[in-house]
């Protein structure tokens, strides 16, 4: 089921974007390219999910500064069941959903975990993984004409870990910039809030956890993942700021505040 | 906040977990055994191991390396050379010599730079070792480096060459077919794109034609002298295993399941039979059978018209090309315990070959 859902349209998607690039650039670089024009149309997908998101964030911060949440805060100061319980009321009244900021980035992780395997199926360095691949092709793709993948990507091969040798020293640059954007996307992200508020604590461990994560998986799995983190981050930047979201006082504590 | 904060560590370290797992172990197999056989012993390289078999008895003779080693495997075909040596590539880019009595190193070449999946080729004092970073060596007796010639994508094929031509022919994944100099490296002919990957080891006829299959679903004879195609005929799906020459006819079968005798003169299908399971090894052919293992864990034996003999169904997958040693035939098995049968030409199993777990 995982296969016939996730993989195989993930498979052949990038099949698919790669035989039309390779045909009209040549195969050179064409598999990265590939995985990241692939990655912009699963934001793309996944952009609902974003706006929702977005609005959640909103709620929360809007119901933070309400009257009658700081009211229900004084009146049930002593009383953290109630005060849960008023909360949540709170939150059905307002519309907001507590778990819908956080929803897009769990809702990565089968999107990252099917990606993965489908780039690491399509490049298929061995016999096994070459005759599993050969299963998966729907017939309305070349396979035959595809195979091997051009898996050189610039400096990187998208089947291995990467690394940039200067001087003898493998530097790995990619997942450098994987903790980096993945850091600036979580804090841009991130509304300010109340000190000691919930959804803050959480949103503030997420933010610390979740780069470092994001390196290590690029550190050590194959670059094409990697590639696909960067690009989703730098998507994802972008599409905040181009509704003008983005929060960059997060990122940059000195800035002046934004007038309304 | 502590126990939220473990929670998300809970989560993340869960979602890492998964993750990991989708990669594939390090000692989970990525390829198929690989088998060769002199009058004596089985030679199977699989995983982490090179083994030597007795086939009188089944049981092991010696193992290599003695101690297993995380990050080397072996899946080529162990090949014997003329003087002596037992000669098997491995996963981390090196070529080995071995004793093929005790199992001693004789020397190792580690200057590929990437992995070795098909057998080397020992022709005329020389060794010549396909690498699937695209390269093959050419390599004396001793493991020194004579030339290098490089091609447009992996080689997953065990080159070929015949009597009268000082050439070797290398098949690509590039969709191309070469002929080099053997003395020199120098190339010779370069075959037109033929339309898909050649990852199976080709044949020859006396005539100087090379047969082989292809990715782009076809069975394919290039004139060795020009490597101009003189026919081309279609198959059902990808054809992974290299053709099998009796006489004038080459058996071969493709990864749906279909198993083809054809005419090695003009490439029409004499007859064909769909088995059950993708075909990915070679037929082994003698005057009175034709084995054939599928997938799907079945060896089939067929008389030399198509006509079922008998069938023996194994508990595992069978990827490899099957070899016969004096009257038994030998099934190496991918996916389970076992990783050889000993069968006779009737079906009944002899022995098998269980490796001790060191």
């Amino acid at each position: 089921m995982w296969d016939l859902l996730i993989i195989n349209p993930m498979v052949n998607t990038l099949l698919g974007i790669y035989a039309v690039l390779s045909r009209v650039f040549g195969p050179e670089n064409m598999f990265g390219l590939a995985i990241i024009f692939f990655t912009i149309l699963i934001r793309l997908i996944t952009y609902p999910l974003t706006i929702q998101q977005m609005k959640g964030a909103q709620g929360m911060q809007e119901m933070q500064k309400s009257k009658k949440w700081q009211e229900i805060q004084k009146k049930y100061k002593d009383n953290r069941e109630k005060l849960a319980q008023e909360q949540m009321a709170l939150y059905k009244e307002m519309g907001i959903s507590p778990f819908s900021s956080c929803l897009p980035t769990l809702i990565q992780f089968p999107i990252i975990i099917g990606l993965y395997q489908a780039i690491i199926r399509c490049l298929a360095v061995t016999p096994v993984q070459l005759l599993d691949l050969s299963k998966h092709i729907y017939p309305f793709i070349d396979g035959a004409a595809l195979i091997p993948l051009n898996n050189q990507f610039l400096w990187m091969n998208l089947s291995q870990p990467e690394r940039l040798y200067i001087f003898g020293i493998g530097i790995p640059v990619l997942a450098i910039i994987v903790v980096i954007t993945t850091y600036m996307q979580s804090k841009l992200m991130t509304p300010p809030a109340q000190p000691g508020e919930q959804g803050a604590q959480i949103s503030q461990a997420m933010n610390l956890y979740m780069p470092f994560l994001m390196g290590w998986l690029a550190y050590s799995f194959s670059s094409g993942l990697s590639l696909y983190f960067v690009t989703s981050n730098v998507v994802g930047i972008l599409q905040y700021a181009a509704m003008g979201k983005v929060n960059w006082r997060n990122l940059i504590p000195s800035l002046p505040k934004r007038t309304r | 906040m502590k126990l939220k904060t473990a929670s998300i560590l809970l989560f993340f370290t869960i979602a890492s977990i998964t993750l990991a797992g989708c990669t594939g172990a390090t000692n989970a197999a990525s390829s198929w055994p690989g088998l060769n056989a002199d009058q004596e012993h089985a030679y199977v390289a699989f995983n982490q191991f090179v083994y030597a078999i007795n086939l009188s008895n089944g049981l092991e003779k010696w193992r290599f390396p003695i101690e297993a080693d995380n990050k080397v495997s072996f899946y080529a075909t162990p090949e014997l050379s003329q003087d002596g040596q037992l000669l098997v590539g491995d996963y981390s880019n090196k070529l080995h010599s071995l004793n093929p009595a005790t199992g001693t190193e004789n020397w190792l070449f580690d200057d590929a730079t990437d992995r070795y999946i098909s057998g080397a080729l020992a022709f005329n004092d020389r060794i010549y070792a396909a690498n699937n970073g695209h390269q093959l060596y050419a390599l004396d007796p001793s493991g020194n480096l004579l030339w290098e010639f490089e091609t447009e994508g992996p080689l997953w094929a065990k080159p070929t060459t015949d009597e009268r031509c000082d050439c070797i022919y290398l098949p690509s994944m590039d969709h191309h077919m070469y002929a080099v100099v053997a003395e020199t490296g120098e190339l010779k002919w370069q075959s037109e794109s033929l339309g898909g990957s050649i990852v199976g080891n080709p044949t020859m006829n006396e005539a100087g034609r090379i047969f082989f299959g292809t990715f782009g679903s076809e069975i394919l004879a290039l004139d060795s002298q020009t490597g101009a195609s003189v026919w081309r005929t279609p198959t059902s799906e990808w054809v992974w295993g290299g053709p099998q020459l009796y006489q004038d006819q080459l058996f071969v079968g493709d990864l749906g399941g279909t198993f083809y005798a054809l005419d090695s003169n003009t490439g029409t299908i004499e007859w064909q039979k769909q088995l059950d399971g993708s075909i990915t090894a070679s037929p082994l052919v003698t005057d009175d059978a034709i084995y054939i293992p599928t997938e799907n864990g079945i060896l089939y034996a067929l008389d030399l018209n198509g006509n079922n003999l008998w069938n023996k169904q194994f508990e595992t997958k069978l990827h490899t090309t099957p070899v016969i040693s004096g009257d038994l035939i030998l099934v190496a098995a991918n996916g389970g315990d076992e990783l050889l049968y000993a069968l006779e030409t009737n079906g009944n199993q002899k022995w098998v070959f269980i490796p001790e777990k060191k």
